[in-house]
């Protein structure tokens, strides 16, 4: 499959082709990066890019939103007005951002660099290069990604956005589809200091990234959490058959799936509770997400008690920096929770680390799990906070370097 | 069980019931039978996804003993039992009760359960069976007639993403004017007169469905309904534009998706209202709040620099027990505090109640379904002072009725 070309190549080959028009032409960098990454989430993006609209529109513009999630527009000299306007409201929907505090009149403008596409053309155009050359570095970096359910959610990936109706033709590509091969399995571990991660238990999920490349290619799945968490509902009837069947190797040790609460009361999970042995419901955790347990907490509570009667965990998912203070795990009767990595927890944006080193020990320090831990930073991180769970990128490769080592041992005769 | 039975139309659970209880009218000697009268359980609990695993609760004595259990329509179960301890049934009993532990039918055991003993209480149970089978379906069909949760009082099949699509395509080319409708909200001044805070205008979704998916329930799927209620939401600010919005005699309400905020109708609505942003109440549901709690944030900011004020939506005793919703600092909370609470609540869940109320700041509060007087009685008395529901809008009727009389 051909990916669509970036916005920054597209900007480039724009500007390329400007070179013979460049009079009477300018353009506007607006620094969405700089903004608190809490104020340009996908939606905040697509907000300010709304805001130039009648100038596309018109044919007096062009505006290309680039992967910092900054914006740049060029556009005709006689539309500056109408873009002098549309900057101020852009201001105004960012206006308790720390970036545009004291913005006076004589205040320097942190949020949009001005240039003359003719006296700067050449300056333009080495800009845009750079960051054409640079985006296709991360392109390919990228391409390896993970993904399960929270995942992708936060991570707002491009792409269109999903409709009612893909979402109906994707379903029923789904009746159909062999989901084998796209059930990835991640290991929750204990990691104290340096010592070697130990396996506590494992997730296993479906890969919605590959689920979307395979099925959905251009369209982002998560776009709607509400399409999306309709979708969650039935890939968990194809996890619950899936699991069912005796023939699969990954039902060993103990493991969590993640399930909505409307599957654990319906008829699918009543015949899976049935088939599966006994002893397994003992060492299976049921990850039920946050949003799902606020949006009906009458059925949560009937549900948790009675899967807990049959002898299953239960783990919540889904919660970040912000959601973590209003989960109380004892009073929730879950037996774990998980909370996502962000660098924002180092940045205290939300909580300081006293605040979180608080939440911690009245959640109990072995009953928090912290996940998407991509590099050795969020380990680092957690363990001064007094977390002892991780699962992530940087665990796996940890296992997977163990298992190196132990391979070369025995290779080299080791053996006991 | 009832999996085992046929489910052709006529061997309903009803008939193999009765047949099971003359059958063993010879055999009575250590025969037990348990009637859980599970048909009085509030709406919520009732639904059939409940019902069926609390028929789990019974399978370890379906399997391992001389038991059948019968769940009849209205949700009733009778199980009947030979030779069966009675701690045996008593344990599949504690299940049931702590599934339903949330309905006050549970504080009452023998208005939950009714035991026979077989050999000396067959005649009662035999004249108790045949009444509640005769009758069964049909109370059950006039309870729920009666007491109509969103969900079954919404006649059709639940919405999927293919019907989802359709409501939306008509929707959009549907003027929605006509079905807003309104419901005062009141704040009880030191003297007892009540003053109008705000009018709180929404669509009625039932009204809706009619119009637009007659044969698809709207409220049959709670996300694919979330997903509509964005669209929704656009068309209510695009009627509510229609009217004159300047000079409003009193404040309105109207509920949105945090992600409506901002959109282009948002802004339109929102240059309409112009200078009477304090006078419009924007409500969010508590689920849309806690999905993006940034978002959430950027969002009341934005309003309330606007000069709109901020209500969160959909609280109840149960979900303030989980979680302390102060630090979201809105304007107002809405809690939805049930009969159960206002009529016999311990004075232990009465502490808590208090307790609630201070943490969110009682001035903030909003009691909604308020259908009695007493339920502003029992309002006051936690310190909440801001009352919505249908006896609201009745005293608010009964008071511009005298005023009409006062000013000629």
């Amino acid at each position: 499959m051909n990916a669509p070309p970036s916005q920054e190549s597209l900007l480039l080959d724009y500007i390329q082709r400007l070179e013979k028009h460049k009079t009477g032409r300018a353009a506007v960098l607006i620094h969405l990066s700089r903004l608190k990454p809490y104020n340009r989430r996908d939606h905040h993006v697509r907000a300010a890019a709304n805001t130039f609209d009648p100038l596309v529109k018109n044919l007096q513009g062009q505006l290309f939103m680039l992967e910092n999630s900054d914006l740049m527009l060029i556009y005709k000299k006689d539309a500056k007005d109408h873009v002098d306007t549309a900057v101020v409201k852009l201001k105004f929907l960012f206006g308790d951002d720390p970036l545009l505090e004291n913005t006076g009149a004589k205040a320097e403008d942190k949020l949009c660099s001005w240039y003359n596409v003719e006296s700067q053309y050449d300056q333009l155009l080495s800009m845009v290069q750079e960051w054409a050359s640079a985006q296709v570095g991360r392109e390919a970096k990228k391409a390896g990604g993970e993904g399960g359910r929270s995942n992708l959610i936060a991570n707002e990936q491009v792409g269109e956005p999903m409709t009612p109706r893909q979402l109906s033709r994707l379903e029923n590509a789904l009746l159909r589809a062999d989901l084998t091969n796209m059930v990835r399995r991640q290991f929750i571990c204990s990691l104290v200091g340096d010592s070697i991660p130990q396996e506590v238990f494992s997730e296993l999920f479906i890969a919605i990234h590959d689920l979307q490349q395979t099925l959905m290619p251009n369209i982002n799945l998560g776009s709607s959490q509400w399409l999306f968490q309709h979708l969650t509902g039935t890939l968990d009837k194809r996890v619950l058959s899936m699991l069912t069947k005796t023939d699969n190797r990954n039902m060993t040790g103990e493991i969590s799936i993640n399930l909505n609460i409307a599957t654990l009361l319906s008829q699918d999970f009543l015949r899976f509770d049935d088939q599966i042995i006994a002893s397994m419901r003992g060492s299976m955790i049921i990850e039920l997400h946050w949003v799902d347990i606020i949006s009906d907490l009458n059925s949560f509570v009937f549900a948790r008690d009675f899967i807990k009667e049959r002898g299953y965990r239960i783990c919540i998912d889904g919660l970040d920096e912000y959601s973590l203070p209003y989960a109380n795990r004892k009073k929730m009767g879950a037996d774990m929770v998980k909370l996502r990595w962000s660098p924002a927890l180092l940045n205290e944006e939300t909580m300081t680390i006293d605040e979180l080193k608080a939440v911690i020990e009245e959640m109990g320090e072995a009953r928090i799990i912290l996940c998407h831990c991509d590099d050795r930073g969020a380990v680092e991180f957690g363990q001064a906070v007094g977390i002892q769970l991780f699962q992530g990128r940087h665990i796996e490769n940890l296992l997977a370097e163990e298992n190196r080592r132990r391979n070369m041992r025995r290779r080299k005769g080791f053996r006991r | 069980m009832n999996d085992a039975l046929p489910t052709g139309t006529e061997l309903t659970p009803e008939k193999l019931l009765l047949d099971q209880v003359r059958r063993v009218e010879r055999t009575r000697q250590g025969r037990s039978a348990v009637h859980l009268h599970l048909s009085l359980l509030k709406d919520h609990y009732r639904q059939p996804h409940h019902l069926r695993i609390a028929e789990r609760a019974f399978d370890f004595l379906i399997n391992g003993t001389d038991s059948q259990l019968f769940a009849l329509a209205g949700g009733d179960m009778v199980l009947m039992s030979k030779d069966v301890p009675e701690g045996d049934i008593d344990a599949a009993l504690s299940k049931v009760r702590s599934l339903f532990k949330g309905d006050p039918l549970l504080d009452d055991d023998a208005a939950f359960v009714t035991w026979y003993d077989l050999q000396g209480q067959y005649r009662d149970f035999l004249s108790a069976m045949e009444e509640i089978t005769e009758l069964g379906p049909q109370v059950a069909g006039n309870k729920r007639a009666a007491h109509p949760t969103a969900m079954k009082a919404m006649a059709g099949k639940p919405l999927t993403p293919e019907t989802l699509d359709k409501a939306i395509t008509v929707l959009r080319n549907t003027d929605i004017y006509d079905l807003i409708r309104h419901q005062a909200a009141i704040r009880i001044g030191g003297g007892g007169d009540a003053k109008m805070l705000f009018r709180e205008h929404y669509v009625s979704i039932a009204d809706l469905q009619t119009r637009i998916t007659p044969g698809t329930n709207l409220l049959g799927n709670p996300w694919l309904f979330q997903y509509f209620t964005e669209e929704l939401d656009r068309r209510m600010l695009t009627a509510m534009g229609q009217r004159d919005m300047g000079g409003m005699k009193h404040p309105i309400s109207l509920n949105l998706n945090l992600s409506t905020v901002f959109t282009r109708e948002f802004e339109a609505f929102n240059a309409a209202v112009g200078r009477d942003a304090e006078k419009v109440v924007i409500e969010f549901q508590t689920m849309d709040v806690f999905s993006d709690l940034p978002r959430y944030t950027m969002a009341r900011k934005h309003l309330q620099k606007k000069g709109y004020k901020v209500l969160i939506d959909g609280l109840n005793p149960l979900s303030l027990q989980f979680f302390d919703p102060g630090g979201l600092e809105p304007d107002y909370f809405k809690v939805y505090w049930g009969e159960e609470y206002v009529s016999g609540a311990s004075s232990q869940r009465i502490d808590e109640m208090h307790g609630m109320v201070a943490a969110m700041g009682a001035p903030r509060v909003l009691m909604v379904r308020i259908d009695s007087e007493d339920a502003i009685k029992f309002g006051l008395t936690l310190g909440i002072t801001q009352f919505q529901g249908r006896f609201t809008d009745n005293l608010i009727r009964a008071m511009a009725a005298k005023m009409g009389r006062k000013t000629p």
